[in-house]
């Protein structure tokens, strides 16, 4: 009833109204219980997102090192940050080759497992579902690894391989300057694995079953063109909301690296952007540099997400 | 890289083609190798001249030990002229060497009529010193039968000095600890734990001389005698005797002990404990502290005891004994106590009583064998009741294993010798006809670690799972024994299995045990359940989560109020608890200031950020000073009246890691630093003289190796946040070889670093060289390897000092502490300069009452204050919490033995405290990612090392810059 009322009144006083200040403020007025509804999410929104955004943006121009206020020196960290730190290159090199590995590599994994699992039986789906979304639901058991990848022949894989003969020395995985990233990598698609899988596990559970009858009418011969011409584009909320999971959890790793690898890490050979970013802020608290970064992160991660929504607007029928 | 693995694989592959074609090339040459190190190898694991006292009690299996007591007394006595003396009591004063005198020493020369065994039972009061343990050392004919008498360690007599106190918020204090001047009698007994039996000596007849010196503290000696060993009654015979004396039970008896009102104990860390997790202990409180429990993890050791006296028995008779107990640390297992009634274990089944595991609190009553509740006979009146940690009735299995391992250790080095620690798996060593009765050898341990085993499980009443692991070793035994060639294969999986027997004995050894309260009661009685009902554990779990957001647990109180100032201590809850009593008692009454004290570790910047950071901080790491002072949060000490004489109460450099622009904004509060321990005994098997000099470390090296020894160096791996906190000195031993090589980590105006200088890279290389050239192990468990004699040197902080005379008691008297080596210079001394590490306090610049921060800090750091400090945080803790205080004086009043801080304190006077510059955390990861590159990357050590100092000059600009220095 209400809502219906409200409708009504939207749209005379759309087409009635004039623009500014007094008509905006009148239809605030006019929508207040929707504006009431929306105030809470709104001012959390506001205050734990909007506003540390806006503040970092205007950080990164200052030096600000938290106990004296933040001091204006315009440009000069976007300076340092582009001309006159060799390790921030570093960073950011390992974020891609880390990103553009795990990301890609765990969305597919994730895809693969879910469309085998779907073709399994209600139980064993429902066990197998459980097991991929353990690491997710346990939150930091990562540290796992830690005793997998021992560097001495405790342990576990080292002590299988040595074992079976393949190795002779331990490899020392966590490290090794040159093992560390592969390692991680690992560590990190085992992670990951979870939150798209589940997406996409629901995902093929809503797909609509008549399509394929009606796909295999109009001449679809095997599973491939199945997958390919029916499966894919009706998932495309799934694919989509899945790539941007995976995109920003792969570029936010660093609990993962700091447990495993050491903070920073040996020569910086694992570091990302967030962990050069923490190395900044809360060990040389310089934070305005630190929020350059982060505004650079951030720009970084909108590029690699609209790069990616274009790719799959091709399964969208949009 | 993929390729680059796959290629690797592949070589792998083709290299073992070769070797298998070329076997017999190889082993040839094996066997021409081989001859010649195993002349040493019946050194190795011995690791000490004497034997242990279980060969020595199984080499005399069979001896009469019905020998007539023998009393040695004064009278007969003869002493030593120095440092021992025969008081007018009839006494016999004992003291240690100190300032030149060698230590006391008192000698019998007396008859024994007959072969036999006698066992030694000591009449003793320990006195004055400096609260340790007196260590004596027991010499037959010369010298020391065994080990466990080379060092033997007599308890003290401690006792509450007062009742259980409330603070001002309600909360319990811990009760002051006193020791009380009283003769105690002992047998001394096996201090490993494995052997109930008393330790003896057997003595021919005919003429004997015995000596016993004071090697730590004092003690006076009333008598020793030598005696047959004690009978311990079993639950029948002792009935019997009860029933003929016509004694009966008393009816209707009830009384109630709290466990935590102890009438004496060994130790002054036996004080009361709380908990606060079952309303069923007494008394009890949902939130607040009640002192309410005694014993815990701290309670462990063999010979540890406490005693109760009951005043008010009605009537002669015979009475039962409950306890109500928890043993939650020592998961699994069960642990033991010896249950003495006025001075004598009454039957049986008080030797050795089981005190199961589990995580809840428990009752029980001591019952025979039965199963009957066992009586024991209290006078009317006043009786002592003493629980003593025992050997347990495991000792027998432990000291098979204890045996077996060293056995096992002892083929070990052996085998090592021919095939080193890393032996090639495609060659054949032909171990087994190598070493003559290896197979037979490996046969027998097995079969003893399965009886050990089995031993286990029928004593437990179960077959459990601890049993396994020793089951587990003789099993690998018997696969070896299988297939005699595949021996060098598997040597590093037979080390960890010595490594877990070692670490199962340990766990079998550490008994804790935590009572609530004792009963004394007739046989009828009802006694009380020692858990809670349900609706008053409901009631107790809702009291603590409603209570967990009203009350702050880590604001620990002090004299409170508005205008208190507050001061954050980073230290445990029980040296803030002392602090606490200190202000409230002293500072308080008499200055007018009022003082609020928190427990709070970190976060200084951020509440400082918001605004609700203290006055004062405590105990604050090493690099912060200096990182809140560049930032112009610290209030600087040179602007304090005092700060002249304050200077003088700590080292000459100690206030140089909190200096800034010239200006001092922290005072000193810890200070630690390296010193070298040393295995005397496995040294001067080896012939190793004590290292003074880096020279004659490198001397020592071949020799260790030979052995495949080796000596520890400090290296941590820790975190950026770590480094900062730690600062360069305590990192590793790179700034101790800086300072000796005569170079400095910063230019005077602190602006660049001196690392590009030769001396700082020439000490950069040395210190490479020791891992890459001598293969020093970077990361290792320096106490395990210090105890077994793997790692024979070592240099760690001082504080391992304590660790080590209180945990290993393997090793008592066979090692020691000296400076760290260092260089000679052209006038014959030595330069054993080192940098340290500690913690400091401050005052924020923020602060409302900065002179009244001033006052506290002044009183904080004095001499008094801290000796205090020192001395209450030793007694409720032990020796393990002694606290390495920056305060000369403070320090020099410590438990330390006469001869141990004059090594201490000269190697302080080398310490040079290294200066903390803004952005000297990347001082230690630069030098750290140096290291690694040349440790693991094999680069040239000068090229990286040179290229990392100019990362760091150029770190250091930038941060000048940013903060405005330059």
């Amino acid at each position: 009833m209400r809502k219906g009322r409200n409708m009504s009144k939207r749209k005379n006083t759309i087409t009635n109204s004039d623009s500014g200040a007094v008509s905006t403020w009148k239809r605030v007025r006019q929508f207040r219980d929707s504006y009431f509804l929306i105030a809470p999410f709104m001012l959390l929104f506001l205050m734990l997102t909007v506003i540390p955004m806006v503040s970092a943006i205007g950080l990164s121009f200052t030096s600000f090192n938290m106990l004296e206020a933040p001091r204006f020196i315009g440009w000069q960290n976007y300076q340092r940050m582009l001309l006159d730190d060799p390790i921030f290159f570093k960073v950011v090199k390992n974020t891609l080759i880390f990103a553009l590995i795990t990301g890609p590599a765990g969305y597919i994994m994730s895809f693969l497992f879910a469309w085998l699992i779907n073709e399994t039986g209600r139980l064993l789906r429902t066990i197998l579902t459980v097991i991929f979304y353990m690491p997710v639901l346990a939150g930091n058991i990562y540290f796992v690894w830690a005793f997998l990848l021992s560097a001495d022949s405790y342990g576990v894989i080292n002590g299988w391989l040595m074992q079976a003969g393949v190795i002779q020395e331990p490899i020392g995985w966590l490290v090794d300057q040159n093992m560390m990233m592969p390692s991680l990598m690992v560590v990190q698609m085992w992670m990951s694995l979870g939150t798209g899988f589940l997406a996409f596990i629901a995902g093929f559970q809503s797909m609509d079953k008549s399509l394929f009858e009606a796909g295999s009418i109009d001449g679809i011969r095997n599973r491939w063109q199945e997958l390919w011409h029916i499966t894919l584009p009706s998932m495309s909320n799934q694919l989509l909301f899945s790539a941007v999971m995976q995109i920003s959890v792969s570029f936010g790793v660093s609990a993962v690296i700091t447990t495993l690898v050491g903070f920073p890490t040996s020569q910086y050979n694992a570091d990302t952007i967030v962990t050069y970013i923490m190395d900044i802020g809360t060990t040389r608290f310089e934070m305005g540099y630190a929020c350059t970064i982060a505004l650079f992160l951030f720009t970084l991660m909108l590029l690699v997400n609209f790069i990616f929504t274009n790719m799959l607007r091709r399964f969208n029928p949009d | 890289m993929l390729l680059k693995r796959f290629r690797r694989v592949m070589a792998f592959l083709a290299c073992f083609g070769f070797v298998v074609s070329s076997a017999q090339v190889v082993t040839a040459e094996a066997e021409t190798n081989n001859d010649s190190p195993l002349s040493i190898s019946d050194t190795a694991e011995g690791n000490s001249e004497y034997q242990s006292f279980l060969s020595y009690k199984n080499s005399l299996t069979g001896k009469p030990d019905t020998a007539t007591p023998i009393e040695l007394k004064s009278d007969t006595a003869l002493v030593s002229e120095q440092r021992a003396l025969i008081r007018e009591d009839k006494t016999i004063m004992l003291q240690s060497a100190d300032s030149g005198q060698s230590a006391g020493w008192v000698e019998w020369e007396f008859t024994a009529p007959e072969d036999a065994v006698y066992y030694l039972e000591l009449r003793y009061m320990a006195y004055g010193g400096k609260g340790n343990k007196p260590l004596v050392k027991v010499d037959l004919d010369g010298m020391p039968p065994y080990n466990e008498l080379a060092g033997y360690s007599l308890n003290r007599i401690y006792q509450d000095a007062n009742a259980i106190t409330q603070d001002e918020a309600g909360n319990d204090r811990i009760p002051d600890q006193k020791e009380v001047s009283a003769f105690q009698t002992v047998l001394l007994y096996d201090t490993a734990g494995y052997s109930n039996s008393p330790m003896f000596l057997y003595l021919s007849k005919g003429s004997h001389k015995l000596r016993i010196t004071c090697e730590e503290e004092a003690l006076n000696i009333d008598a020793l005698k030598l005696t047959k060993k004690p009978v311990i009654l079993d639950d029948d015979k002792a009935r019997e005797i009860y029933q003929s004396a016509g004694l009966k039970d008393n009816p209707s008896y009830f009384k109630e002990i709290q466990a935590e009102k102890t009438y004496e104990k060994s130790d002054s860390s036996l004080y009361p404990q709380y908990d606060r997790t079952s309303p069923a202990t007494v008394p009890y409180h949902p939130t607040l502290i009640r002192r309410n429990t005694i014993g815990g993890s701290g309670w462990s050791k063999r010979g540890m005891w406490i005693s109760y006296v009951v005043e008010d028995i009605p009537a002669d008779g015979l009475y039962y004994l409950t306890i109500k107990f928890r043993q939650k640390e020592a998961v699994g297992v069960t642990t033991f106590r010896n249950i003495y009634i006025n001075g004598t274990i009454p039957s049986a089944s008080f030797e050795n009583a089981a005190f199961p595991y589990g995580i809840n609190w428990q009752s029980k009553t001591i019952v025979g064998q039965n199963g009957e509740p066992c009586p024991v006979y209290l006078n009317k009146g006043r009786n002592e009741i003493k629980f003593e940690v025992g050997a347990g009735r495991f000792s027998e299995v432990l000291g098979m294993v204890d045996s077996s391992s060293r056995e096992l250790n002892h083929l070990y080095t052996q085998m090592v010798m021919i095939t080193g620690v890393n032996p090639d798996p495609y060659r054949d060593y032909y171990l087994d006809k190598e070493i003559p009765g290896l197979v037979d050898a490996f046969k027998k341990q097995a079969q003893t670690l399965y009886q050990a085993a089995d031993l286990f499980d029928r004593l437990s009443g179960e077959k459990s799972s601890e049993s396994e692991t020793v089951r587990d070793m003789a099993r690998r035994l018997d696969s070896m024994v299988a297939s005699p060639s595949s021996i060098h294969k598997r040597l590093s999986s037979y080390r960890n299995g010595i490594s877990s027997l070692y670490g199962w004995l340990d766990d079998m050894t550490f008994q804790p045990l935590e009572m609530d309260y004792l009963i004394i009661h007739s046989r009828d009685s009802r006694i009380p359940s020692a858990q809670a009902g349900l609706g008053a554990r409901l009631k107790h779990e809702l009291d603590v989560f409603i209570n967990s957001f009203l009350k702050d647990y880590n604001n620990v109180g002090g004299t409170g109020g508005k205008e208190a100032i507050d001061v954050w201590v980073s230290m445990g809850r029980d040296q803030i608890q002392i602090i606490r009593n200190m202000v409230t008692d002293q500072f308080t009454p008499k200055t007018g200031i009022k003082v609020n004290l928190s427990i709070v570790q970190t976060g200084f910047i951020e509440a400082s950020l918001a605004g609700s950071g203290p006055d004062v901080a405590i105990g604050i790491a090493r690099g912060q000073p200096v990182n809140l002072a560049s930032r112009n949060a610290l209030l600087d000490f040179d602007g304090y009246d005092g700060f002249a004489t304050m200077k003088d109460r700590f080292s000459k450099t100690a206030l140089i890691p909190y200096q800034f622009n010239e200006k001092t904004y922290a005072l000193p509060c810890s200070q630690t630093y390296y010193m070298l321990f040393y295995r005397s005994d496995i040294l001067s098997q080896l012939e190793i003289d004590i290292p003074r000099t880096w020279e004659d470390i490198r001397r020592a090296i071949p020799k260790l190796q030979r052995s495949h020894m080796s000596i520890g160096l400090p290296y941590s791996v820790i975190s950026a946040a770590a480094a900062v906190d730690t600062g360069l000195g305590a990192k590793d031993l790179y700034a101790t070889l800086l300072l000796q090589n005569g170079g400095r980590f910063y230019a005077d105006d602190h602006t660049k670093t001196l690392l590009s200088e030769e001396e700082a890279v020439s000490a950069f290389k040395t210190w490479c060289d020791f891992y890459t050239q001598y293969g020093f192990d970077l990361v290792y468990d320096f106490y395990t390897r210090f105890k077994n004699g793997e790692m024979p040197m070592g240099i760690a902080s001082f504080e391992m000092f304590n660790v080590f005379s209180l945990a290993a008691r393997e090793i008592n008297g066979l090692w020691g502490m000296t400076p760290v080596p260092g260089i000679m210079q052209a006038d014959g001394t030595i330069n054993n300069a080192e940098a340290g590490a500690g913690t400091a306090a401050v005052i924020f610049k923020n602060t409302k009452s900065p002179q009244a921060c001033y006052r506290f800090l002044d009183w904080w750091t004095s001499d008094n204050v801290q000796t205090e400090f020192s001395r209450a945080l030793e007694t409720a803790l032990g020796p393990g919490g002694r606290y390495p205080t920056a305060n000369l004086k403070a320090f020099a009043s410590q438990p330390w033995s006469d001869k141990q801080l004059a090594l201490l304190e000269a190697q302080r006077n080398s310490v040079v405290e290294l200066p903390e510059i803004p952005g000297s955390y990347y001082v230690s990861r630069s030098i750290d990612n140096a290291f690694r590159s040349v440790l693991y990357d094999g680069n040239n050590p000068r090229e990286v090392f040179l290229k990392e100092n100019r990362g760091i000059n150029r770190e250091i600009a930038r941060k000048r810059r940013e903060l405005g220095l330059s």
